[in-house]
């Protein structure tokens, strides 16, 4: 692609733990991923794909190599402006949800708008425009413990893509949820890459995998393949190539 | 299988736990610790230092069984003798003011005629008046003087000095025990100071008592029996009881809150060991079995560092009081007493917490899904009743005045505080409800509050506990205050004022030793129907924290004579009120970061979903902060009705003198001070927690 990439890895390498105890979980990867691409990440667990989510997502720092967002480098940035950058172009949605039980689903969707200074008025009236987005315009008032777990997850992505986020991090969005609410999850998430934002989706699923225009296998911390669009029966996470 | 076999297994999955969470087990042992040291510490201190009623018959009378006062003139001690039943001891005392001087040094002390041998150890004067170092006087010309005046006086034993115009021999070192400040000069029998008061100490049989002091009464005499002498003990045990059931009653709210915080974590366990067949008063029994060995650990230590808190404030305790305490004191039944009450307070704040927990459908508690908390409607009903109850309790005790103590009064406090403490739950839900326009840290802190609002009610609970109290005291002072301005308007700068029983002798003597050209004058004023009488000196210059000094010497050698400058005292409330509020917010301090790093644990959860929808640190502060603000804001807000409204009962209760004024200064801390304190303490104490991996 011609345009400059929204995330670039370079030699991105993650290892937990020091001496003989390190465990490398990720790396050495060069990745990049340009504006509205959906990119799909799959491979068997321990395979690298949350470590990789995490740091792509300003959420985890490299042992080694660079993370770019926006041409970005994260080790060069401070605290502040991570969280900067985690309000204003980076949205996560996570297969447990996480949306904070003592708000709203408004105040949930609204929230990364209010931390990063805008007025309760115009950020709750952005929120509710999401919801509605996401087909939960009703249900703005509600907290996530009275949602069911298909509508708590589409407030994630509806807090996820508020405001003037571009880039979507989605790690097994539907893993806890039934075929036809994983199905919802994955259109909504389609509709957000063809109105021009980039989606990263973490997921075993290969027919989930599908929806994508590009996916990435990894393997112990490594990228092993990738390829374009595929038909969903011929990927599983087990069926990974081996590096 | 047997019921000790179900126990066994469980007490060995509760010995790990305790040893897993090591921070956790401290924190319990920590909390009962602390009230027990102090129960036991606080005993032992006022054990020791209290005047017992022995310690103030020692004071007015030595060993004597009768002292008498006001002995016609004229009649010698033989005389007296011979009236009165044969094997009476008798000693002659006189008691008056010294004048006492060396070249450029002129000072006053009471001054006591005794023989030799009444001093000496069973001696009927051997406890009121010591001879601690050299001996007694015997003759004319020798005087013993106290360790403070021969200070002043830079002398010695064996050195010279001018008593009452004399030129006398300096033979010892004299001390009176109840007064170890008193300025004193003890001179050989018969020889008493000008103008000095004559009585006679009396060692009677018991049954020849009345004969005699019919006998004395009839001569005109003044008689005190020893039996007569002194107040009643037991109002320092019931303190301490009130003290330490307080500091007890803090802790059980803190360990609950606490343990609560622990169930919900290891709800998932629970429910294994329930889907494992564990019965549900088996696994009651081993939480609490495993909280009681923690208690006993703690009060253990509590016992340990209160006796070591008292063995190592004895020696300084003779100077805080002025009196010689003597040996230390340790209670054993307050020893007893406080381990018991530090074991028991932790097994009954575990139960309800532990009950709850072992409770919970085990495929809830497999989830790991909070259980739906139960509606605060209930705990409203009973908090407005329990509070309404408490005020009809203060209102009824201030109006019968045949409840001298206010005991109906103070019932009605604590159940005030009780009933608020009860209705904390619904409080906390209700704001939860209308927080959604305040800013997010303050909007997840109030909602969180509501949600956890089991946890949070315990330690608002503690807060109005504690600072109901201050508030309470803090009405008292400013009540006082209002009454001592009324009655005794500020001094000038260059006076001086002088009340008690010796007030005239010692503003007459102040103003010729103080100043060169000092005047005094009587000031009478009535208020509320009663005249008070005090006497005020008028120094030359202003006064000086040297003619203070100066001042207080001199009123101190005239019994019950005490001298002030400046703005009229209180008495020392005010210093009291301070000590209390300090203790005041510090405990509610420790509550309340103690509940807010339970909270923190609790809901570590939520803050790495601020961290990751871009929260900033200060943001993650801030919400922790206010978090401890708000639990400090509600528990102070409840606390100053829960202190205004018995003490407003029991200024009723005292009669017209003493009305109630507004403690602004109590309030203001209680409702500002201490919520910033705890933010502040907060967001100081979230800067060192670094930002961590999400």
């Amino acid at each position: 692609m011609s345009t400059s990439p929204i995330l670039r890895l370079s030699g991105t390498t993650r290892v937990h733990g020091e001496g003989p105890l390190a465990v490398r979980a990720l790396g050495p990867i060069s990745i990049d991923v340009h504006p509205g691409e959906f990119v799909a990440v799959m491979g068997p667990s321990g395979s690298g794909k949350s470590t990789m989510l995490g740091l792509s997502g300003a959420l985890d720092q490299p042992t080694e190599g660079t993370v770019l967002i926006q041409g970005e480098d994260l080790r060069t940035i401070g605290a502040v402006r991570l969280a900067e950058l985690r309000r204003q172009v980076i949205g996560y949605v996570f297969q447990d949800f996480n949306l904070l039980p003592g708000l709203t689903a408004v105040e949930n969707v609204a929230l990364p708008l209010e931390l990063d200074g805008v007025r309760l008025r115009a950020a709750r009236d952005q929120a509710q425009s999401a919801l509605a987005d996401v087909e939960l315009g009703e249900l703005g008032n509600r907290f996530p413990d009275d949602l069911s777990g298909g509508e708590r997850q589409r407030v994630a992505i509806a807090r996820a893509f508020v405001g003037p986020r571009q880039l979507l991090l989605a790690d097994e969005p539907t893993g806890a949820l039934d075929t036809i609410t994983g199905d919802l999850v994955m259109r909504l998430m389609r509709k957000q890459c063809d109105a021009g934002r980039t989606t990263i989706l973490v997921t075993h699923d290969a027919s989930h995998a599908a929806w994508a225009d590009r996916i990435l296998f990894l393997r112990d911390g490594l990228l092993v393949d990738e390829a374009g669009t595929l038909p969903a029966d011929t990927v599983s996470a087990d069926t990974v190539p081996a590096p | 299988m047997k019921r000790s076999n179900l126990l066994l297994p469980l007490l060995r999955v509760e010995r790990r736990h305790v040893a897993r969470n090591l921070a956790r087990s401290l924190l319990v042992v920590l909390l009962v610790a602390v009230p027990t040291a102090a129960m036991v510490g606080g005993s032992a201190f006022v054990a020791t230092v209290r005047r017992s009623v022995e310690d103030q018959r020692h004071g007015a009378m030595g060993l004597a069984t009768l002292r008498v006062d006001g002995i016609p003139a004229g009649s010698s001690i033989d005389e007296a003798l011979a009236s009165l039943p044969k094997g009476t001891v008798a000693e002659e005392v006189y008691t008056g003011i010294a004048a006492i001087e060396r070249p450029g040094q002129r000072l006053r002390a009471r001054s006591f005629s005794l023989s030799a041998s009444s001093l000496a150890s069973g001696g009927l004067n051997s406890s009121m008046v010591r001879i601690d170092a050299g001996r007694a006087p015997e003759v004319s010309g020798e005087v013993a003087l106290s360790a403070r005046l021969l200070g002043t006086l830079r002398r010695e034993v064996g050195d010279q000095v001018d008593v009452d115009g004399t030129p006398c021999l300096i033979t010892g070192v004299a001390t009176v025990p109840e007064d170890l400040q008193l300025p004193v000069a003890v001179k050989a029998a018969g020889l008493p100071s000008p103008g000095a008061g004559r009585s006679l100490l009396l060692n009677i049989e018991p049954e020849e008592i009345q004969s005699s002091v019919d006998a004395w009464s009839e001569a005109g005499a003044t008689i005190q029996r020893r039996s007569e002498t002194g107040g009643t003990d037991g109002f320092e045990a019931v303190l301490v009881l009130v003290c330490g059931g307080f500091g007890f009653f803090e802790a059980s709210l803190v360990i609950g809150a606490a343990i609560a915080v622990g169930m919900r974590r290891r709800q998932r366990e629970l429910g294994l060991l329930g889907s494992s067949g564990a019965p549900e008063k088996a696994m009651v029994k081993a939480l609490l079995l495993s909280t009681a060995a923690l208690a006993a650990v703690g009060s253990l230590i509590g016992v340990g560092l209160g006796a070591a808190f008292a063995h190592g404030m004895h020696p300084w305790l003779n100077g805080w009081t002025g009196r010689d305490v003597g040996a230390l004191n340790i209670p054993a039944a307050f020893v007893v007493l406080a381990f018991s009450l530090g074991v028991l307070s932790a097994v009954l704040s575990a139960w309800i917490p532990a009950r709850g927990a072992v409770r919970l459908p085990i495929l809830t508690a497999l989830s790991g899904q909070r259980p739906v908390p139960a509606g605060s409607r209930g705990f409203f009903r009973a908090g407005i009743g329990l509070a309404a109850l408490g005020a009809i309790c203060v209102v009824g005790g201030a109006s019968i005045r045949r409840d001298p103590f206010g005991l109906l009064i103070l019932g009605g406090a604590i159940l005030l505080v009780l009933g608020l403490g009860t209705l904390s739950p619904w409080i906390l839900e209700s704001v939860a409800r209308v927080a959604g326009r305040l800013p997010v840290p303050w909007r997840l802190a109030v909602r969180d509050a509501g949600r956890f609002r089991a946890r949070n009610a315990p330690v608002v609970t503690a807060v109005i506990a504690g600072m109901s109290i201050s508030v309470l005291l803090g009405a008292l002072s400013a009540s006082v205050n209002q009454l001592v301005a009324a009655r005794m308007p500020a001094l000038a700068q260059n006076e001086l004022r002088v009340v008690g029983t010796g007030a005239e002798a010692a503003a007459r003597a102040m103003s010729t030793d103080l100043g060169q050209a000092g005047a005094y004058r009587l000031d009478k004023k009535t208020v509320g129907g009663i005249e008070r009488v005090s006497w005020i000196v008028e120094l030359p210059a202003d006064v000086t924290p040297d003619l203070g000094e100066h001042a207080v010497e001199i009123a101190s050698a005239f019994h019950g004579t005490t001298v002030t400058a400046g703005p009229p005292s209180d008495g020392g409330i005010a210093g009291f009120v301070r000590v209390v509020l300090g203790i005041c917010i510090l405990t509610g301090l420790v509550v309340v970061f103690v509940a807010t790093t339970l909270s923190a644990i609790e809901s570590a959860a939520d803050s790495k979903i601020l961290r990751t929808v871009g929260a900033a640190p200060g943001v993650l502060r801030q919400h922790a902060a206010s978090r401890a603000a708000y639990l400090a804001l509600l528990g102070c807000a409840l606390a100053i009705p829960a202190g205004l409204v018995p003490m407003a009962g029991l200024l009723q209760l005292s009669g017209a003198s003493l009305q109630f004024a507004m403690p602004w200064s109590t309030l203001a801390i209680t409702a500002i001070a201490m919520p910033a304190i705890a933010y502040a303490g907060t967001w100081v104490s979230a800067l060192a927690k670094p930002p961590g991996q999400l």
